[in-house]
């Protein structure tokens, strides 16, 4: 894949004590990630922006070839990303990411990508095949053509089949909470 | 098995299934992410759950095998019968 997007709704996630936050963290973050989380202000809000960035991290690097799965311990975030100033460039398994961090109503996004620039879209979420039908007319729109197809590889991968270019395009989408979102 | 452990484990596991999976009969090979749809956030929330219902310790190699509802009842088992 070439992007990965993830999105945490801070209102739906279960509000933890310091205690569970730092038992949480032990399982999903290395000790340095762990130390980082425990000493901000809002523990649990920076908990979940290493969760995201971990998963946006994780899609986006995912080879269908050599499929694994998602362990978030195995993702560590260079703790520098959080002193930077937009968005981040860093190295995973020797090929570079860009990774991007924002907060949209009480919402984080995530982003990592083999390029800088990431279009996104945050759409209310209902069920999926809504957002199914969401994203494909608004690629269809966006691409200038009629036809767009939503498809799934083997892996459950996501993408856009164009028939009229005959391509296949990758997108990365991701639901939590009252949100979804979706990159190409 | 214990029944008890059946009945607490899937209690736990219950207030995690999205709508969409609830319908769903859980059987010891059912998996959590591709079967009952739970996120694998919400899979960390299990085990602390697991931990504190059963007042065991998970350590994450034994996190990355419970991957069905039967390998969780099979490790709360095997640590409770030590």
């Amino acid at each position: 894949m070439s992007i990965g997007i993830d999105i945490v709704d801070l209102a739906a996630v279960p509000a933890m004590d310091a205690q569970r936050t730092r038992r949480y963290c032990e399982k999903v973050c290395s000790a340095e990630e762990a130390e980082f989380i425990l000493a901000a202000e809002d523990s649990q809000k920076v908990l979940w922006q290493f969760w995201a960035l971990k998963e946006a991290i994780y899609k986006c690097t995912f080879d269908p070839h050599q499929p694994k799965a998602f362990c978030a311990r195995e993702i560590n975030i260079p703790i520098a990303f959080f002193s930077a100033k937009g968005g981040f460039e860093c190295y995973f398994e020797n090929a570079p990411l860009y990774l991007d961090l924002l907060q949209q109503d009480n919402a984080i996004i995530a982003s990592a990508s083999i390029r800088r620039e990431v279009e996104f879209y945050r759409v209310p979420y209902q069920n999926r095949d809504l957002l199914y039908k969401t994203i494909t007319k608004k690629a269809a729109t966006k691409l200038g053509l009629p036809r767009v197809a939503l498809q799934h590889n083997e892996q459950g991968q996501p993408g856009l089949w164009v028939p009229d270019l005959e391509e296949h395009i990758p997108i990365s989408m991701a639901h939590h909470g009252r949100f979804a979102v979706w990159g190409i | 098995m214990n029944a008890g452990i059946q009945q607490r484990l899937e209690k736990i596991i219950s207030r995690y299934i999205p709508e969409e999976a609830k319908a769903i009969t859980i059987t010891d090979d059912t998996n959590f992410l591709s079967d009952l749809k739970i996120n694998s956030a919400n899979l960390i929330d299990i085990m602390l759950d697991v931990e504190d219902e059963f007042d065991i310790t998970i350590s994450n190699d034994e996190m990355d095998k419970m991957t069905t509802v039967g390998s969780a009842k099979q490790m709360v088992d095997s640590k409770l019968t030590v």
